[in-house]
């Protein structure tokens, strides 16, 4: 499938899931988590439609003016672009590990319910074991 | 890492945005390796290298510190 036509068909899952969201929350009178599914159809098809009609737009102006595809895709691989993204992902993560480590402990003096706790360290954990898995991944592949 | 790439380039004649074109990067790219901010990947510095016709030593000089 061709990338024009994945990006309608993602704008109009988009537009169909907003569609059926809407649609049951004006008409259910449930509550809970049957209140919860709609509202995030209506959440998730807006990403997907917003998503959907930018990059629709973005290639028709792309096909109006081939420079600025090529233009784009220049700056997208540019090696010293990617170098900037990555380095500014490497120190945003670097940061988040200490962020994340004190609203922990501030959460635990607040005396927050154990779960929430737990789930957000299991949260953690897994973002820190998913780094190193990944070095050593690499450390194998490079 | 210093470079004689602004050199080569003016002696040629060549703009940065045609340097950038030729080689498929920013002209951003080019000014910075130009300032010497930035170091060039070793795959660039080959492009950047036959572009040019020279060697990558004749080009980029490496000083130890």
């Amino acid at each position: 499938m061709g990338k024009k036509w994945k990006n309608y068909g993602w704008t109009l899952i988009g537009l169909v899931a907003i569609i059926v969201g809407t649609y049951f929350l004006d008409n259910s009178a449930s509550e809970g988590w049957l209140y919860i599914v709609p509202s995030l159809c209506v959440g998730a098809g807006c990403i997907l439609l917003g998503c959907g009609v930018s990059r629709l737009r973005e290639e028709r102006a792309e096909k109006k003016n081939p420079a600025l595809e090529k233009q784009r895709k220049i700056a997208h691989n540019d090696e010293r672009n990617v170098v900037i993204v990555n380095q500014s992902k490497a120190n945003a993560f670097d940061r988040m590990i200490v962020v994340f480590g004190v609203l922990f402990m501030a959460l635990a003096l607040m005396k927050v319910e154990l779960v929430v706790i737990v789930l957000l360290v299991a949260a953690y954990l897994f973002v820190v074991g998913s780094e190193i898995y990944d070095c050593k991944k690499l450390e194998k592949e490079m | 890492m210093k470079n004689r790439l602004e050199e080569l380039r003016k002696e040629r004649g060549i703009r940065q945005e045609e340097l950038a074109e030729a080689l498929e990067v920013s002209r951003q790219t080019i000014g910075s390796l130009e300032n010497g901010r930035y170091n060039p990947s070793i795959i660039l510095a080959f492009k950047i290298a036959r572009y040019f016709g020279m060697r990558i030593e004749d080009i980029f000089i490496y000083e130890e510190e």
